[in-house]
């Protein structure tokens, strides 16, 4: 059973994957200089969120991901698509 | 100048020259063996071995249940300068004759019940194996125990390693590594406050296999009472333990943990517990300070590690109090005075300086010369263990993991068990393993299996938070993956990393579908 995408639950998760409070993560949050992810990293994060709400990023769009904001942004893209 | 026993027999004849023959040397179950019965059962092994036609350099197999006789029986064979093959009893019967075969034993020993069929088999094939019944031998005379003749370097335990590259492979333990491994076994006893008590019992679990049987003869004949189930129940040895009054328990950490899932009822609380020895396998700080809040009692704790190929245990870490219990039980120390040495050696086969990583190598009395059959792993004495380690000190290190499951995760390698060390210290995680799952991207990704504490609040996210706190960001899991149980291999009950990896796999291959 896939959770509801929100702007609340993705949140939510991805704060749960990096294992920060949710309220830290802002849509500036830079998620390698100030999360301390790698490149990998992401990937791994991607993955989770696949799992947790069944929307996919493509590797390409993926590797352009920086911040918060650009994760949110390429989850809402693709959940819009999926709808 | 004292020196350590060479010989399984100097061992024997030390313990001969100790003991009154009214002490007690182990419990079956819950029933004391004194070393006069001890004594009795060897010299009449022996004479019926002899007269069977067993001498220097022959090699007898065997395949006894838990009791007196598994043994004395590897006493006796030692005692007329032959070589065991001991083969585990719920193994197959065809499987049996086929151990013995391609070890070329010239005897074999089972109960009668066994023996029929194997000799029917024997018969079929026109195997010159001569099977011996168990209970015809417990018939033989009592007779005089001989000298002994076993020589340091004569082979005399044959087994099998689980291969340091992953291939299984025959292994001969000269007397010499089997006198290091009891004085060993003995040593890794010895870590609590009670070593002169001569009333101590430790509760042995796994009595046949390789490490079980050094384990438990090197310690019985240095005067720890060693108590042995006949059944490989974690129920059954928890009520025993408590029965004899236990002061003591050494077990693998997997069997550890089977004991705590037992609820504790007033016939098996083990209140006397004072210690816990393990080995074998990672021994978690968690997992102790669990046996902790289940033992009231318990004061020490101790890991031994050792390899098939270093006859078993030879480097120990040892804890006395609580505070000890938060490890680091992989800092291990080389047994003192058996003369064993370490090297940490890196990618050009130099040591490496004090606090680096490289792979550890070791010699000495303990090591084998090489496998039967190829020198690979071996270097001029040196034995290429596999494992990985940081050098602490010439005499110390502290273990990383096998190589084999190191986790290559771009480019960098990882190690398993310090990524499982931060895992445990999550609050709510009952039991962990990592492992490395292949991935085109990655090499190989990091996946933390996880069992949760029942009813404790364990998430991605309370992992997350603890790991990301402890270790560096490359080597922050991947994935958490909860799961009822760590799947377990036969045998001891290692973590079946193999398992676990096939699981990722499949789990991977459905989130990337």
């Amino acid at each position: 059973m896939k959770e509801l995408f929100s702007e609340d639950s993705c949140r939510q998760q991805v704060a749960a994957f990096l294992g920060i409070e949710p309220q830290s993560l802002l849509a500036s949050t830079h998620l390698f200089h100030e999360l301390s992810m790698d490149s990998l990293g992401i990937f791994s994060l991607g993955m989770h969120l696949i799992k947790t709400f069944g929307i996919k990023i493509p590797l390409s769009e993926v590797s352009n991901i920086a911040t918060y904001g650009d994760l949110y942004e390429a989850m809402e893209r693709h959940r819009k698509e999926l709808a | 100048m004292s020196q350590n026993p060479q010989t399984l027999d100097q061992h024997y004849d030390a313990a001969l020259r100790r003991f009154r023959s009214d002490h007690t040397i182990l419990m079956d179950e819950g029933n004391p063996i004194s070393f006069q019965e001890f004594q009795l059962s060897v010299r009449r092994m022996t004479q019926a071995l002899r007269e069977a036609g067993v001498g220097p350099g022959h090699l007898v197999g065997y395949s006894l249940q838990n009791g007196l006789t598994a043994f004395t029986l590897p006493v006796a064979i030692s005692r007329l300068g032959a070589a065991c093959l001991p083969i585990y009893p719920l193994t197959p019967i065809e499987v049996r004759f086929a151990a013995f075969q391609s070890g070329r034993a010239q005897f074999a020993i089972l109960p009668q019940e066994s023996a029929e069929p194997l000799g029917q088999l024997c018969a079929a094939q026109a195997s010159p194996l001569t099977v011996l019944a168990l209970e015809d031998l417990l018939q033989a005379d009592d007779a005089p125990l001989p000298q002994a003749i076993s020589r340091p370097e004569q082979p005399f335990l044959l087994t099998t390693s689980s291969g340091t590259t992953g291939q299984p492979k025959p292994v001969f333990l000269s007397q010499l590594n089997v006198a290091s491994a009891m004085s060993a076994a003995f040593d890794l006893s010895q870590y609590g406050p009670w070593v002169e008590e001569t009333d101590y019992r430790a509760m042995v679990a796994f009595p046949q296999s390789t490490s079980g049987i050094l384990m438990l003869l090197g310690t019985a004949f240095a005067g720890v009472c060693q108590v042995f189930t006949r059944s490989l129940s974690p129920v059954r040895f928890l009520q025993i333990a408590h029965a004899v009054e236990a002061d003591a328990i050494s077990a693998p950490p997997a069997w550890l943990e089977a004991l705590l899932g037992i609820p504790a009822s007033e016939t098996n609380r083990v209140p006397t517990l004072r210690g816990v020895a393990s080995g074998m396998d990672f021994v978690a700080p968690s997992l102790l300070q669990r046996l902790g809040d289940r033992f009231p009692n318990l004061e020490a704790v101790a890991n031994g590690y050792g390899l098939v190929e270093t006859a078993t245990v030879f480097m120990v870490w040892k804890g006395y109090g609580r505070e000890s219990f938060a490890g680091p039980t992989s800092r291990l120390s080389l047994t003192p005075g058996l003369g064993n040495e370490l090297q940490v050696r890196g990618e050009d086969g130099a040591p490496v300086a004090v606090g680096e990583e490289g792979v550890l190598w070791v010699k000495g009395p303990s090591v084998i010369k090489s496998y039967l059959g190829t020198s690979e792993g071996f270097n001029e004495g040196w034995f290429h263990t596999g494992d990985v380690a940081r050098s602490v000190d010439e005499s110390t290190i502290e273990l990383r993991g096998r190589r084999k499951y190191l986790i290559k995760r771009g480019g960098k390698s990882v190690s398993p068990l310090v990524v499982r060390e931060a895992v445990d210290q999550s609050p709510g995680v009952r039991q962990s393993a990592v492992v490395g799952i292949p991935h085109a991207l990655y090499g190989e990704m990091i996946w933390a299996f996880v069992v949760a504490e029942p009813g404790m609040a364990c998430t991605t996210g309370s992992v997350m938070k603890t790991v990301r706190e402890i270790l560096p960001t490359h080597m922050v899991p991947d994935r958490i993956e909860f799961i009822e149980s760590i799947p377990l291999g036969r045998g001891v009950g290692k973590v079946d990393s193999e398992a676990l990896i096939a699981l990722g796999t499949s789990l991977l291959q459905s989130m990337e579908a």
